[in-house]
């Protein structure tokens, strides 16, 4: 099991956590995604869900663009090359260490 | 399964959640089963079997773009505000024109194998044949997006294609029949997953922020 522990140590923490890896899941399929379905889908408070996309725009893996659909505000969010990258890096990080823990 | 490719599929599935993709799937099934009734009741002339020929990809191909645009003006009213707006990616102009080039070339062979054992198939027996590349497809779209009630769907149309056997019909009456039917399949699915998804869903205050 100790040979999958360096993967497990450098698992990128920002994505690990379930609701940002939900988000960055959603976002890595869809081109973009409003707040009404991604609060939909996680199940997470307002409050909540806008925190973790905070944090994910912070580390700039997502962009957050306000606009209008119709007379309604609308919060569009969507993954940048960044986030694709991290989000990819994050996949196979965790399939190599699936694959570690199979062989032990 | 990987329950990245579970997330994957569930977002892409969220595209059909409202049944108005099949309720429009559905007008065109029926445009083209009136086209048939059209090609039974217009007496045999060339030029108009020609002509009517020549109807049905342009019937499909409007029916493509009016529907699409019909659902997603509906989406925007309905969907959209009580469950969230997603948008797809598109694929690179590039390979666009490859899978559209792909298309082109499957549909070719298709109609050149269905022309060639057309024949050899009893006319009774035809709208049977013409059912199952649809059920196929169907099934095929709901392993795609794990769409359960797509089964449902493909079962009931492969055995519509059984109908205008049982009921004695042949030529374009047998295939206006099988087409209403399938028609008919679509609006009952769209209907009900419209239904569902109307009963689990709120619309929510004016104020929201979407």
């Amino acid at each position: 099991m100790s040979a999958g522990l360096p993967e497990l140590s450098g698992l990128d923490r920002l994505i690990h956590e379930p609701a940002r890896l939900l988000i960055m899941s959603v976002l890595y399929t869809a081109e973009q995604a409003d707040f009404t379905y991604l609060l939909t889908e996680t199940g997470l408070t307002r409050g909540n869900l806008s925190s973790h996309l905070s944090r994910l725009e912070e580390a700039g893996y997502i962009t957050i663009e306000k606009t209008f659909r119709g007379k309604v505000p609308q919060t569009l969010c969507s993954l940048t090359a960044q986030g694709k990258t991290a989000f990819e890096t994050y996949r196979s990080q965790l399939k190599e260490l699936s694959r570690r823990l199979s062989e032990v | 399964m990987d329950q990245y490719e579970e997330i994957r599929r569930r977002t892409l599935r969220y595209w059909y959640v409202d049944g108005l993709t099949e309720i429009a799937v559905g007008v065109v099934f029926f445009l083209l089963a009136m086209l048939f009734v059209l090609m039974g009741v217009i007496a045999p002339s060339p030029a108009i079997h020609w002509l009517l020929g020549l109807g049905q990809p342009a019937l499909i191909l409007l029916g493509w773009w009016v529907g699409g645009r019909a659902v997603r003006y509906f989406k925007e009213r309905i969907t959209y505000p009580r469950t969230g707006y997603v948008e797809y990616k598109r694929p690179q102009p590039n390979r666009r024109l490859a899978k559209l080039a792909l298309t082109a070339v499957i549909s070719f062979a298709v109609a050149m194998i269905a022309a060639s054992f057309a024949s050899s198939i009893p006319e009774a027996w035809l709208p049977v044949f013409t059912a199952a590349p649809i059920a196929l497809f169907v099934i095929y779209m709901a392993i795609q997006f794990g769409l359960r009630r797509f089964y449902l769907a493909a079962a009931a149309i492969m055995l519509a294609g059984f109908l205008p056997l049982l009921l004695g019909l042949e030529g374009a009456y047998a295939s206006a029949l099988l087409l209403g039917v399938v028609a008919v399949i679509w609006w009952l699915s769209g209907a009900l997953a419209l239904r569902s998804y109307l009963r689990q869903t709120t619309l929510p205050a004016k104020d929201w922020q979407a």
